[in-house]
């Protein structure tokens, strides 16, 4: 069923809504992009209280001013070798949409960030549907960028936080 | 002309007329004005509404350029057709239904635009049946002054008015008829309907409810029942008892064979009823016409006076919010009416200043202030004609509304005690409102200084629009007489009184959006946070400065004082709860046909606005089952030498920083063996149990399980076995407590304890290995150092610990959380004794940091619930630690017990 919907999503989306300005930033020497609409802010790594009974990408939470916000480690998300976090680590928080439809905030631990880049349509391609079966899902789109091309893989945050819940309901509850 | 004929001429009219054409439209408009005028109190305002209508359609037709007057004469004949059928099934109530008003869908729709009219008048609406719900209930305990009368009266018009200007006809119409109803039971001096009010409230209530959640779609709620407690008005005469005592206003003058309301009042004589409009209510009851017209009340006369308002209105304890607000909407339309030039003003300007006009008029109202509420009805409905279009707007009426201005304000400081203002001056103004609101009088200079019959005679050929609406207003001017003559009536004894008495005391006020006011209690809330984190910081800690230290103490100071008031911004009172609960216990007496005498006390006690909301539905579960199964019926209570009234009493107050309200009756108490007994028989004791063995806290507490229920009969009211369950788990989700206490034969008593604030709880921060908890410190009974004699390991049972006599069951957190943190060497862990309504455990924590209050935050929405984890305390250091939620720790360590007994039994 995740491929299918992952496929039609593909479909569905045509590259052109997918030109614009992303946040570029690094995992695992592999470089990604979130859509910069949805990033509220980009703050260094925190003390973060673990959690207990959570899928275990999720780290834990912190918090922001006040206000306490769930992270999410993204290597254990998409399933890259865990790294500790070290002084360039930095937590960029979103804003997601949870099923009631208000926006909440959400962070996730990246290596470090880059920069803003701004994609146009043309250096855009649609999400490989070979190989990595399941991955297509949170993957909006690949694109090319710089006189050597170097490949920045855009994300769907969406996606990729929106679904704590889920993997929280197939784990068990007194996991280790 | 009677209204029967006027509508059977106009459909002759139709059907007669030679061929569509601009002197067919016009005659039709003739008889449609005259129609308008026969209209009176007494019929229905559906009438009123089409016939208005069809005249605007016409309208619309002459000023077109392509006129189609075939269109405009289909629609009038749908009209005549409408209004004689509805007519001819005797004022519409029953055949209103199901008739289909012409061209009500359009109108419904146009005017449900507003949706800022509409919250307005949903806020007000709300506070409006509470009061009228209240009169009701202290007048059936037996008190009948004639103010009350007049409020109920006055309350019932002003929801008539403001449904109609909102075009919720259904609810108009019914409105129109509790009102009609009311005012006959004032004028026969009989018993107010009080089935009927408090049916109609709750009607209103629901459909209040409906419209705020969806303003264009909802459909008033299902009314047959109300038609059946309306109707029968004739049936009730004399046969319900009549109050004995007699009335002082001068409605009682007249006869009690008296029908028609408009009639009886002394209006009758007023210009307006002078108008065709006087004679045709004899088309339903003409007995009433003769006793009525004669009636000796003089119409209430105008004298150059001093405008006086009654007595009781300027001692009203919202007397001072209603100034302050009333003064921001005055300033408003002065701003607005500045803003719009002697051009014309915008729609939105208008619309403004109707607004402002309109609420000013709502809260006079409710507050008896008549010369207010003459003044802003009359400048509104002049509003009203700009607002629809009907009239230009021009520098004339700038002046006037500006008059109409200062004259408000003029009264709001006569409310204060300031100036004076002579009855003529009022009067005058007045009457150059409606004379500029039937079209006439605006251009400068053609000041009408007399009253002058309202447009009786408006020339159809020339405006037909004003005419509408003065004819519209003519039932309401009449009415409106009423309640001026009692409020003078009021007023003469209280002269001396209401002289000495003049200064009102003014706290000023600002009306503020809750959502900003929760934003204020959080802001605050991080400063507090962030006032700790300071204070712990380890460079600050180590500081040697005795300045710094000094000046740290005074921020946490002022920051906690900071915390206090902007936590009393949310506070309200349990007032209106209280008030409902009353009429709660009324209804359920009434239906279980016990006498209850219901005693409130601590009405006053205020706490956070967010449990005010959530501690109704406990309540009302308390009530029910404090009269339906608590207080016996009077037999039994004169066997067992009781007083054959039972009481219940509702108490709040404040005790060591939460709210505790208590439930209390004199009824026969909880009965431990019947309670034992069925709670064996559901299955919810273990049978070996034995009823000497359990404490009456032990007993007690099973009637909080889900499916208990003693009552031997499942009565309509309650015995469902659902009751108690809900009660609790509100209170808990209050994160509240609720106490038993009863003894057999005298009653009981449910004590519920509450947090004053949702947001704030006290906390014992504990660790467990590297990590940090809170425990909420109303489910903790004690904490400590277990001796190792004390402890006792339990094969299949796991560790207990033996507290008070008791054996305890001992819970390690961390593996109920899954988490296996807590370091088993080296340190000796502690315990706490924590409690929930089920069960009592010791949870095996390492250290215990200290007690504190902390403010509960949620996780994010990203995260769903955790069962073990109730939310999140930003702690000193800026760090969040999970607050746990008691119930939950045990479900899960219950869980991984048996997890662990099957994995043994397996091998």
């Amino acid at each position: 069923m995740t491929d299918l919907h992952a496929v039609s999503n593909a479909i569905a989306r045509p590259t052109a809504d997918l030109a614009g300005k992303y946040l570029a930033f690094v995992l695992d020497h592999n470089e990604f992009g979130v859509g910069i609409l949805a990033v509220r802010e980009i703050i260094a790594a925190q003390e973060i209280t673990p959690l207990p009974q959570m899928p275990a990408y999720v780290l834990g939470v912190f918090n922001l001013r006040g206000r306490i916000i769930p992270v999410v480690d993204l290597r254990a998300r998409l399933e890259l070798t865990c790294a500790p976090f070290s002084n360039e680590t930095c937590i960029i928080v979103v804003e997601i949409a949870t099923p009631s439809g208000e926006s909440t905030p959400v962070g996730f631990v990246v290596d470090t960030v880059r920069e803003v880049l701004d994609i146009p349509e043309s250096s855009l391609e649609k999400p490989p549907r070979w190989g990595a079966e399941a991955s297509a899902e949170w993957m909006l789109g690949l694109a090319k960028i710089g006189a050597p091309h170097k490949v920045v893989t855009l994300l769907d945050v969406q996606v990729l936080l929106g679904s704590i819940g889920t993997h929280m309901a197939a784990s068990s509850p007194a996991r280790e | 002309m009677n209204l029967q004929e006027a509508s059977r001429d106009l459909a002759t009219a139709v059907v007669l007329l030679d061929a569509p054409s601009r002197e067919a439209t016009a005659e039709l408009m003739t008889r449609l004005s005259e129609m308008l005028l026969s209209l009176d109190a007494k019929a229905p305002p559906a009438i009123a509404r089409v016939v208005g209508r069809a005249l605007q359609a016409c309208n619309q037709e002459l000023e077109a350029a392509q006129p189609q007057w075939s269109r405009a004469i289909a629609f009038v004949g749908e009209v005549a057709d409408y209004c004689q059928l509805l007519l001819a099934h005797g004022g519409g109530s029953t055949a209103g239904k199901e008739l289909v008003e012409p061209g009500a869908d359009h109108e419904q729709q146009a005017s449900r635009s507003d949706p800022e009219l509409l919250a307005s008048f949903l806020a007000s609406s709300k506070q409006l049946l509470a009061q009228l719900e209240h009169l009701v209930l202290e007048m059936e305990a037996g008190s009948r002054s004639s103010e009350q009368l007049g409020a109920v009266r006055r309350i019932a018009h002003t929801l008539k008015g403001e449904t109609g200007v909102l075009a919720l006809h259904r609810a108009q119409e019914l409105w129109h008829r509790t009102e009609e109803r009311v005012e006959r039971c004032i004028a026969n001096n009989q018993a107010l309907p009080v089935e009927a009010l408090l049916a109609m409230i709750d009607w209103m209530g629901r459909y209040a409810i409906a419209l705020q959640q969806d303003q264009d779609r909802a459909l008033p709620p299902d009314d047959s029942t109300l038609e059946a407690v309306l109707q029968p008005m004739d049936s009730e005469v004399g046969n319900r008892l009549i109050v004995p005592r007699p009335e002082p206003v001068l409605v009682s003058v007249s006869s009690p064979a008296a029908q028609s309301p408009a009639a009886q009042s002394p209006a009758a004589q007023s210009p307006a009823a002078q108008s065709p409009a006087a004679q045709s209510p004899a088309a339903q009851s003409p007995a009433a016409q003769s006793p009525a017209a004669q009636s000796p009340a003089a119409a209430p006369e105008i004298q150059n006076e001093p405008v006086r308002f009654a007595a009781e209105s300027l001692q009203d304890p919202t007397l001072p919010d209603f100034l302050t607000e009333g003064r921001a909407h005055l300033s408003a339309v002065e701003a607005a009416l500045l803003e719009g030039t002697d051009q014309g003003a915008s729609e939105d300007i208008i619309a403004r200043i109707f607004r402002a006009f309109h609420t000013i008029k709502g809260v006079a109202a409710f507050l008896n202030l008549e010369p207010i509420v003459r003044l802003a009805h009359q400048t509104e409905t002049l509003l009203d004609q700009f607002r629809k279009g009907q009239l230009t707007w021009s520098s004339a009426c700038v002046d006037l509304v500006l008059a109409a201005n200062d004259m408000m304000s003029r009264l709001f400081d006569l409310l204060t005690g300031q100036g004076a203002i002579g009855e003529n001056e009022l009067s005058t103004l007045v009457t150059r409102l409606e004379s500029a609101t039937a079209g006439r009088g605006l251009e400068p200079g053609n000041q009408v200084s007399a009253p002058t019959p309202t447009a009786g005679a408006t020339h159809p050929e020339r405006s037909p629009q004003p005419a509408i609406a003065s004819a519209q207003a003519a039932p309401t001017e009449v009415k409106e007489c009423v309640v001026a003559a009692s409020a003078n009536a009021e007023i003469v004894p209280a002269k001396s009184e209401s002289s000495t008495r003049k200064q009102v005391k003014l706290d000023s006020m600002v009306s503020v959006n809750t959502l900003r006011l929760d934003a204020l209690v959080d802001m605050v809330g991080e400063l507090v946070i962030a006032q700790q984190v300071i204070a712990q910081d380890k460079d600050v800690l180590r500081a040697q400065s005795k300045s710094l230290q000094r000046n740290l103490t005074q921020v946490a100071k002022i920051t906690r004082e900071l915390q206090q008031s902007a936590m009393s911004l949310r506070m309200v009172t349990l007032k209106m709860t209280f008030q409902k609960m009353m009429r709660l216990a009324r209804d359920v007496a009434a239906k279980s046909g016990k006498q209850v005498k219901v005693v409130v006390s601590g009405e006053d006690t205020e706490l956070d606005r967010t449990v005010v909301e959530e501690i109704g539905d406990p309540l009302v579960h308390l009530i029910r089952n404090a009269i339906d199964h608590g207080l016996e019926n009077t037999e039994d209570r004169l066997r067992a030498g009781k007083s054959p009234t039972g009481v219940l009493s509702l108490t709040a107050y404040h005790k060591g920083g939460s709210i505790v309200i208590e439930v209390k009756d004199d009824g026969r108490g909880l009965n431990r063996a019947r309670i034992f007994a069925k709670a064996r028989e559901r299955g919810l004791i273990p049978t070996d149990q034995r009823l000497e063995d359990m404490s009456d806290e032990e007993i007690f507490k099973l009637i909080f399980l889900p499916g208990f229920s003693t009552a031997e009969t499942v009565t309509s009211i309650s015995g469902r076995g659902v009751g108690m369950d809900v009660v609790r788990r509100n209170i808990e989700a209050l994160r509240g407590k609720i106490e038993i206490a009863s003894v057999a034969g005298q009653g009981s008593l449910f004590t519920l304890r509450l947090p004053l604030t949702l947001a704030i709880i006290d906390g014992m921060v504990v660790r467990i290995g590297q990590r940090r908890y809170v425990i909420p410190t109303l489910a903790i009974l004690q904490s400590f150092r277990p001796s190792a004699g004390q402890c006792h390991e339990v094969p299949r049972v796991g560790q207990m610990v033996e507290v008070r006599d008791q054996l305890i069951r001992v819970v390690r957190v961390d593996q109920a959380l899954g988490t296996q943190e807590l370091s088993t060497e080296g340190s000796e862990p502690v315990f706490v004794f924590v409690e929930t309504h089920t069960a009592r455990a010791c949870l095996v924590v390492d250290e215990i940091l200290g007690q504190q209050q902390v403010v509960i935050k949620n996780l994010g929405k990203a995260i769903p619930k955790i069962p073990s984890i109730s939310g999140g305390a930003i702690l000193g250091d800026g760090r969040v630690a999970p607050i746990l939620d008691i119930e939950g720790i045990l479900a899960a360590a219950d869980s991984v017990a048996s997890q662990a007994t099957s994995t043994v039994s397996g091998l």
